[in-house]
């Protein structure tokens, strides 16, 4: 797979490749048109470790795809800070403990929720009491963690405070006001992340990015495109399918007077 | 294949997209207009200004201390309580009745006094408004639902969205609560959109849960049809949201209007960002109605109107007529008789569809090429001698097989019980037609000189015909 795609690099940059050697030619790190690529370098050989940088890539990874899933496809989720923390921390915490973490933190956070409207809480007595329990939470999953055995070396506690300053913020300070829709985008928003998490944990993804961190740059145009588009999102050729069957059936019709 | 994907693509090139609005429509209108949009109280102010109906403010609360102060003694029994800034309809209370200390409200709430004051402080705290932002509440008019929509709608507030462009109307829906959507008139949790004809203000389609086409509508115990509704004083909630929309400056709006029983129409909510479902409601695409009238300016309230109501106002028959490839008559139509490619007469026929045939009077018949073969028939024919079933039919044959050799015009007899008793009527085909459709049937001839209409048109013309008993006279 990897081969495939630097094999398909090599043809887009319209050089010949006959051989290994040839394709080893690619992975030069010091041409003028790769810049990312001597920065990573430079980077590396300054002593920065390899997983800050992949975190780099991770980040603007996720946040291409999770953009093409929502302006191309029309997945609809909380927001992209939320989204992109969220692939991010998974990577940090090991995909076990974020769900945990997750998990744990919506259930005590939703129900304390249904509590304190029930028993007319203020606002910010409330949030206030979410982040209170929530910081508790953090114990339970420690302790969770620690029965299922899942690896927690390295993890520093701000990972998962983070967590939960996101989750709070973005997901179950809305439960009010969306209500059923709530939970259909929790649900959405946490399938993408995982879907994410996957792609970009790939060894072949993370190969290719590392070796060619240049390929970063469409980025830039695929954002502008993105920005600009004004045509119909893939949900939405779903959503519209009767009225556009319509159409073209209106346009057979012409086409026969 | 490839031609097909041609079409689907050129097609879905007229659907109006998400991006689309929010790219090339939503930044038409200028940052004061999508405040007035977004602040129901600044809308109301300008409504009220320019004296434009919508629902009466009782009471606004800014702060805290307005909230401590505020004499809960002056609202009245019934209300609705809203964030300034709300959105998607969130942190609505509306009050139906009071009862002892505490308001009687939709879904089966019940507040009291200190249940509306948290309810104010978490609107204060922004729970239910755009981005969290701080807000204001304010409490207004429970609007009374008018009786004809009443029969449309379960329980809650039916509402008409009408889309504007340039202050020109390209596009309107009703929205029903029905008991899928807990009364709420919100499509997204169930509710009917019923596209409507923009020159009529009738329903035209309508769909539930986005994307499923219904025809009837189940209200309580009663089914109505979709194509039953039309919007009463249509014109008026047209004009009235072209007002709105000249008032507020904003160019590219949705506008949600109610009907008041006692005040009639009424703005409910000036919208910068409508919802698109509004293209299945009516099966039409929005981006070839928006670019018609893209290039308009400086047009009068009336011109508006009428552009709205030529341009995409298409009446529910022609479309009706086109799917079914049948024209539709009323109960009276004009219709021509042919003699040959001739026209020799033109008579009011009245539709009568419990006969199986056509009848034809006598008279008029004789104006045709059938002169001759009925005087022929006239000769053979006289009252029938008996009433026994099986001599009836041997002495019809027998009239038949004298007239066949005569003349080939006559194509059947009838036996037709008259005030003389059992007597034997021709059946001639007959060429006739109904504005622009030309129909052949075999009509039944007989004196109809004291009938008021001289055709009387049976099921087999009916055939080449939809009947509508609601129709005008053609």
């Amino acid at each position: 797979m990897k081969k495939l795609l630097l094999g398909l690099l090599a043809v887009f940059s319209f050089v010949p490749v006959a051989n290994a050697a040839q394709l080893e030619v690619f992975r030069a790190p010091h041409h003028w048109y790769l810049p990312i690529r001597t920065l990573f370098d430079y980077l590396m050989d300054s002593g920065l470790s390899m997983d800050y940088l992949y975190w780099f890539v991770l980040l603007l990874l996720s946040l291409m795809i999770v953009l093409v899933a929502n302006q191309l496809i029309g997945f609809k989720f909380f927001n992209m800070y939320l989204l992109v923390v969220w692939i991010f921390l998974a990577n940090i915490l090991g995909l076990p403990l974020f769900l945990i973490s997750l998990l744990v933190f919506i259930l005590f956070s939703a129900g304390l929720n249904v509590l304190f409207v029930r028993f007319k809480f203020l606002y910010f007595s409330r949030i206030s009491a979410h982040l209170a329990v929530g910081i508790f939470c953090i114990l339970l999953i420690l302790l969770i963690a620690l029965q299922f055995r899942v690896p927690m070396d390295g993890i520093s506690i701000l990972s998962l405070i983070i967590l939960l300053f996101f989750t709070q913020h973005s997901t179950v300070k809305d439960a009010d006001r969306l209500g059923s829709v709530w939970f259909s985008l929790v649900v959405k928003s946490l399938v993408m992340s995982v879907f994410v998490y996957f792609v970009v944990s790939a060894a072949v993804v993370r190969d290719l990015f590392l070796d060619y961190p240049d390929l970063l740059l469409l980025c830039i145009p695929i954002l502008l495109w993105l920005g600009r588009r004004t045509g119909l999102r893939l949900l939405e050729l779903d959503r519209f399918s009767r009225l556009i069957r319509k159409e073209m059936d209106e346009d057979y019709k012409d086409l026969i007077s | 294949m490839f031609s097909n994907f041609i079409k689907f693509w050129r097609a879905q090139r007229n659907v109006l997209g998400i991006d689309a609005r929010d790219l090339l429509y939503v930044p038409k209108n200028s940052k004061h207009a999508v405040y007035l949009a977004d602040s129901k109280l600044a809308s109301k102010r300008v409504l009220k200004e320019h004296n434009l109906p919508s629902s009466r403010v009782f009471a606004v609360i800014h702060n805290r201390q307005e909230l401590k102060d505020f004499d809960w003694n002056t609202l009245p029994s019934s209300f609705v309580l809203k964030p300034n800034r709300g959105m998607g309809g969130a942190g609505i209370v509306v009050a139906f009745r009071k009862k002892g200390d505490y308001w009687l409200c939709a879904g089966g709430k019940k507040f009291d006094i200190e249940g509306l004051q948290t309810h104010i402080i978490n609107i204060f705290d922004g729970l239910f408004s755009l981005f969290h932002q701080k807000d204001i509440a304010f409490f207004e008019e429970r609007i009374s639902i008018d009786n004809y929509l009443k029969q449309f709608s379960y329980k809650g507030i039916p509402d008409i969205r009408i889309w504007l462009y340039n202050y020109i109307p390209v596009m309107a829906m009703l929205r029903l609560p029905s008991a899928a959507s807990g009364g709420k008139a919100n499509l997204a949790q169930g509710g009917i959109g019923v596209g409507l004809d923009l020159s009529t203000g009738q329903g035209i389609h309508a769909i539930v849960k986005g994307n499923v086409i219904i025809d009837t509508i189940k209200i309580r115990k009663s089914e109505l049809s979709i194509h039953s509704i039309r919007i009463p004083k249509w014109k008026k909630i047209l004009k009235l949201s072209i007002e709105t929309a000249k008032a507020c400056k904003i160019k590219f709006t949705g506008l949600d209007v109610a009907i008041d029983k006692k005040i009639g129409p009424l703005i409910l909510e000036v919208n910068a960002r409508p919802g698109l479902e509004i293209q299945n409601a009516n099966m039409s695409s929005l981006k070839d109605r928006l670019q018609r009238v893209a290039n308009l300016k400086k047009i009068s309230t009336e011109k508006a109107l009428n552009i709205g109501i030529s341009l995409f106002g298409g009446s529910v028959e022609q479309e009706i007529e086109l799917l079914a490839g049948k024209e539709i008559i009323g109960l009276k139509n004009e219709i021509e008789i042919f003699d040959g490619d001739n026209i020799i007469a033109k008579v009011v026929a009245r539709v009568d569809s419990s006969n199986l045939q056509t009848v034809v009077d006598r008279d008029l018949a004789m104006k045709t090429g059938l002169k001759e073969a009925l005087e022929i028939f006239k000769e053979f024919s006289d009252t029938c001698p008996c009433y026994d079933q099986v001599k009836i039919d041997r002495w019809s044959k027998d009239v038949m097989k004298k007239v066949k050799d005569k003349t080939d015009l006559i194509e059947d007899v009838k036996i037709i019980n008259s005030k003389h008793g059992l007597v034997a009527r021709p059946v001639c085909r007959m060429k006739m037609r109904i504005s622009e459709t030309d129909f052949t049937v075999s009509a039944l001839i007989m004196s109809r000189r004291q009938a008021a209409h001289k055709v009387v048109l049976g099921q087999d013309a009916l055939k080449y015909f939809l009947f509508d008993v609601n129709k005008k006279d053609n």
